[in-house]
C-alpha cells in the first residue's frame, strides 16, 4: 500500500513539474506576419537590469538596450533607421541594441500588454495617439533632461516638432523618430503613355478626376489602395488640412465642426471610388500588395510617404514623381499646405531611469540618432530627420527622394505639427480610417461617415 | 489498477488539470467579465462604467453585422459539417479501393494552420486575381465571377465554406470512429429484416450515433463561434467590418481601437450566446429515458 501511495505521489509531482515548466516565462514571439516582406524573427525584451551587461570580446562591459520597432523587418521596411542602429553599434561596441520587431498592429497590442506587466522595452516607437496616455500614467521618461544635456540637438529641432509630444506640464514624452512626409507617388511613364500631364501643385481635384476617368477607361488602375491596411490613407489625411482641419479641430472634437470640415473631402473620396479610382479588389488587398501594384507598374499613383522612397526609387528609377495631392477649389482654406509633419515618436521607458548605466546608454543612442551623424545617415538612406544641421554632410541620389525634396522646396508649409487624425486616440482615428475606406468602397454615405466620427469623438470624451 | 482508484488519488491526479483549467480558462473569463463593466484603454487604469458597454452593443450596427455573420457561418457549418461530413463518413465506411487515400486527402486540410488556410483561399477567392474568377472568365462564365470576398454580402458564406473545407475531414473522422462502434450484426439483422439503406440509416445508424452527434454539435458550435484566423486572413473583417464575426470584431475593438472594456463586453456576449446555444443543443438531444 505504501508503494502504491509513493507511486501516486510521484505521478502527481511529475505532473506538477510539467505544469510549472509550461508556465515558466516564455519569450514573446512575433505577431502574425501580415507583411509580405517580413522575414525576421523577434527577440524578447529583457527588462532585468541585473542581466543587461555582458562582457565584450575586448573585456569591457557591454550594456544592452532594447528597441521596439513597429515593423516586422526593420532592415527592409525602415532601412534608414536600421542603418543608424547598426552604425551606432559599430562605433559604440560597449552598447548592444536588441531589436524587437512586430507589425504595427501587433506592436501596439504588445506595448499595452508589456505596460500592464511593467516590461516595456527601453526605447520604443509609439503611436501618436497613445503618447499622452502613456506619459500621464508614468510609463515614459521625459526627455527634457536629455535635451538639456544635448543643447545642440534641441536647437536643431524646430520648436513645434520638439514640443509635439509634450504633456501639459511641459514634460517632453518623445521625439519624432523622423519627419513624416506624405502624399502621392506617381508613375511618369503611365501618365505619358496615356496622354496625361503629370500632376503638379496646381492640379485641381477636377483635373485628378479626369485623370482617373481616363486611366480607368484604358484599364489602368489610377490609385493603388489596400483597404485591409485601413490606416494607409496618408495622402487623403493630408488633404484634411486643405479643408480646415487645423483651424477647426476644437469644433470637430465636440461634434459641431465635423460636417463642415469633412463633407467636402468625403464627397470626393466617394466620387473617386465610384469612378474606378481604386483597384476592384481594394477590400481584399493590403498596403504591401497595393505598393507592389504600384512598383510593378500596374497603378499610376500610390499614397505613401518618405519611408517608401528607397524602395520606390529603386523600383521605378527616374520615372517616379511625388505630389502633395489636389487643390480643392470648393474649399475656403489655404491650398498651399504641405504634408510634412512630426512622425510618431521614439519614447523611453520610465524604468530606464532605475539603471544609470542603461540610461547613459540610451542617451548616447538618442544623441547619436538625433545628432548630426544619425541625421546624415537617415538623409542618405532616403528618410528625413527632424533635426537639421547647417554643416550636415549628406549624399542621396535616390530619384524618389529627389522628387520628394523637389516638392518640399516648393515652400508650402503644414498647418498641423502632426498628421491630422493620427494624433487622436486609437478609437477615433480607427473610425476615421474606416470611414475613409468605406467611402472609397462606396459602402457608406458622407452623412453616415461623419456621423460615425462624431459618435467616436463623443464616446472617447465620456 | 487499484492504486489509482481511491478517491483521494483520483483527486490528486486531477488537481494539475483543474489548476491549469482554472488559471487559463476560468480566470480569464472572470477578468473579461470584470473589464466589461469598465472603460479601459489598456494603458490607464480601468474606470467603472456600469452597463454602458452592454447598452452600446445594442446600438452598434457593426455588432449586429458580426452577429449576423456568425449566425450565417454557424448555420452553414451545421448543414455542411453536421450533415455533409456525416455522409462523407458513411462513404468512407464502405469497402472501396483507394478509400484510405481519400481519407488522407479529406483530412489533410485539418492539419493546416487556419491562417495558412486563409492565405490559400485568399488567392483562390479574390474577386480580381483569384483562381475561381479567372477560371470562370476564361471559360466564358464571367457573369458568375462574383465578389466571393471583399463585398458586403458573400463574404460570410465564403468564410463558412473555407471553415467547412478545413474541418470536414476532422468531423468525418469523428463520425467514422462512431460508425465503427456500431455492431455489424445490428446492420446485418436490419438488412435481413428487409430494411433498405435509408431505413437502416434512420432507424439503426443515426440512433446509435446519438452521442457522436452531441460531440460533433458542440465542436461545430464552438468552432463557428470562435472563427478568427480565416476571417483575419481572407478579409480582415472588411470591407470596413462587413465581414466581421463576433470574435474578430471584439479583437479589433480591443486591440486596434484600444477599447478594452467594450471589447470584453462583446467577448462576454459571445460567451453567453455560445453557452445558450450549447445548452439548447444538449437539451434537444438529451436522453429522455
Amino acid at each position: 500500500m505504501n508503494m502504491k501511495k509513493s507511486i501516486a505521489t510521484i505521478l502527481v509531482l511529475a505532473m506538477l513539474f510539467a505544469l510549472t515548466a509550461c508556465a515558466a516565462k516564455t519569450e514573446p514571439t512575433a505577431g502574425p506576419k501580415t507583411d509580405a516582406a517580413a522575414a525576421s524573427t523577434v527577440e524578447a525584451a529583457e527588462q532585468s537590469s541585473a542581466d543587461n551587461t555582458d562582457t565584450t570580446a575586448a573585456g569591457a562591459d557591454q550594456t544592452t538596450i532594447t528597441l521596439a520597432m513597429h515593423v516586422s523587418n526593420t532592415k527592409e521596411q525602415e532601412p534608414a533607421v536600421y542603418k543608424v542602429i547598426q552604425t551606432f553599434q559599430q562605433e559604440n561596441p560597449d552598447v548592444k541594441i536588441k531589436l524587437i520587431e512586430h507589425t504595427t498592429e501587433e506592436h501596439n497590442k504588445q506595448l499595452k500588454l508589456w505596460a500592464q506587466s511593467n516590461e516595456l522595452p527601453d526605447i520604443f516607437w509609439c503611436q501618436e495617439g497613445d503618447v499622452q496616455e502613456y506619459g500621464k500614467n508614468g510609463y515614459l521618461l521625459p526627455l527634457n533632461d536629455f535635451l538639456s544635456q544635448n543643447s545642440d540637438i534641441g536647437a536643431a529641432i524646430p520648436s513645434a516638432i520638439k514640443n509635439c509630444y509634450a504633456g501639459e506640464n511641459g514634460d517632453i514624452y518623445g521625439l519624432a523618430y523622423t519627419s513624416l512626409v506624405t502624399g502621392f507617388y506617381y508613375n511618369k511613364v503611365i501618365f505619358s503613355d496615356n496622354g496625361l500631364a503629370e500632376p503638379t501643385n496646381e492640379t485641381t481635384y477636377e483635373d485628378l478626376l479626369n485623370m482617373v476617368k481616363t486611366l480607368h477607361a484604358k484599364g489602368v488602375t489610377p490609385i493603388a489602395q489596400g483597404a485591409k491596411t485601413n490606416y494607409s490613407v496618408w495622402g487623403y489625411l493630408g488633404s484634411l488640412n486643405r479643408y480646415g482641419y487645423a483651424e477647426n479641430i476644437a469644433a470637430i472634437s465636440n461634434g459641431s465642426g465635423s460636417s463642415k470640415v469633412f463633407s467636402g473631402l468625403f464627397d470626393k473620396l466617394a466620387e473617386l471610388g465610384a469612378n474606378g479610382a481604386f483597384p476592384k479588389n481594394m477590400a481584399t488587398i493590403d498596403y504591401f500588395e497595393a505598393k507592389n501594384m504600384f512598383t510593378s507598374g500596374k497603378a499610376a499613383m500610390f499614397t505613401s510617404g518618405q519611408w517608401d522612397a528607397a524602395e520606390i526609387g529603386n523600383a521605378l528609377g527616374k520615372n517616379v514623381g511625388f505630389w502633395w495631392g489636389p487643390v480643392y477649389t470648393d474649399s475656403d482654406y489655404s491650398q498651399k499646405t504641405s504634408n510634412q509633419f512630426a512622425n510618431c515618436p521614439f519614447v523611453v521607458s520610465a524604468n530606464v531611469a532605475k539603471d544609470k548605466a542603461k540610461q547613459a546608454a540610451v542617451y548616447r543612442f538618442l544623441a547619436y540618432y538625433f545628432g548630426k551623424t544619425g541625421s546624415s545617415i537617415l538623409f542618405d538612406n532616403s528618410n528625413i530627420p527632424i533635426a537639421t544641421y547647417t554643416d550636415m554632410k549628406t549624399e542621396n541620389s535616390n530619384p524618389a527622394f529627389a522628387a520628394i525634396s523637389k516638392v518640399l522646396a516648393s515652400g508650402y508649409t503644414s498647418t498641423t505639427a502632426s498628421n491630422p487624425v493620427a494624433s487622436l486616440t486609437a478609437s477615433v482615428s480607427e473610425t476615421f480610417y474606416d470611414a475613409m475606406n468605406s467611402l472609397m468602397l462606396g459602402n457608406v454615405t458622407t452623412k453616415q461617415a461623419v456621423a460615425s466620427i462624431d459618435a467616436a469623438f463623443a464616446e472617447a470624451a465620456r | 489498477m487499484q492504486l489509482l482508484s481511491t478517491r483521494k488519488n483520483k483527486l490528486l491526479l486531477l488537481l494539475p488539470t483543474c489548476l491549469v483549467y482554472s488559471v487559463y480558462i476560468i480566470l480569464p473569463i472572470l477578468l473579461s467579465a470584470h473589464y466589461s463593466f469598465t472603460k479601459y484603454s489598456g494603458i490607464s487604469k480601468p474606470r467603472f462604467y456600469g452597463l454602458k458597454n452592454y447598452t452600446r452593443l445594442l446600438d452598434d450596427p457593426y455588432f449586429w453585422i458580426a452577429l449576423k455573420n456568425t449566425a450565417i457561418i454557424l448555420g452553414i457549418s451545421v448543414v455542411l459539417l453536421g450533415i455533409g461530413a456525416f455522409f462523407i463518413a458513411l462513404l468512407f465506411n464502405q469497402p472501396m479501393r483507394g478509400v484510405n487515400v481519400c481519407k488522407a486527402l479529406v483530412f489533410a486540410p485539418a492539419i493546416i494552420a487556419s491562417i495558412i488556410a486563409g492565405v490559400i483561399w485568399g488567392y483562390v477567392l479574390d474577386p480580381v486575381t483569384g483562381l475561381v474568377n479567372n477560371i470562370l472568365r476564361a471559360v466564358g462564365l464571367g457573369k458568375l465571377a462574383l465578389e466571393w470576398i471583399g463585398g458586403k454580402t458573400l463574404s460570410p458564406y465564403s468564410i463558412a465554406f473555407v471553415f467547412f473545407w478545413q474541418q470536414a475531414g476532422y468531423i468525418a473522422a469523428i463520425y467514422l470512429a462512431g460508425l465503427k462502434t456500431i455492431p455489424h450484426e445490428m446492420m446485418e439483422a436490419a438488412a435481413v429484416d428487409g430494411a433498405n439503406f435509408w431505413q437502416r440509416l434512420f432507424r439503426v445508424t443515426i440512433p446509435a450515433l446519438k452521442g457522436t452527434f452531441v460531440s460533433v454539435g458542440i465542436l461545430i458550435i464552438t468552432g463557428s463561434m470562435k472563427i478568427f484566423e480565416i476571417v483575419q486572413q481572407l478579409t480582415g473583417g472588411g470591407p470596413t467590418h462587413y465581414s466581421e464575426t463576433l470574435v474578430t470584431y471584439a479583437y479589433d475593438t480591443t486591440f486596434a481601437r484600444g477599447e478594452y472594456g467594450y471589447g470584453m463586453a462583446m467577448a462576454m456576449a459571445t460567451f453567453l450566446i455560445s453557452i445558450v446555444l450549447m445548452g439548447i443543443f444538449t437539451l434537444l438531444l438529451r436522453d429522455r429515458d
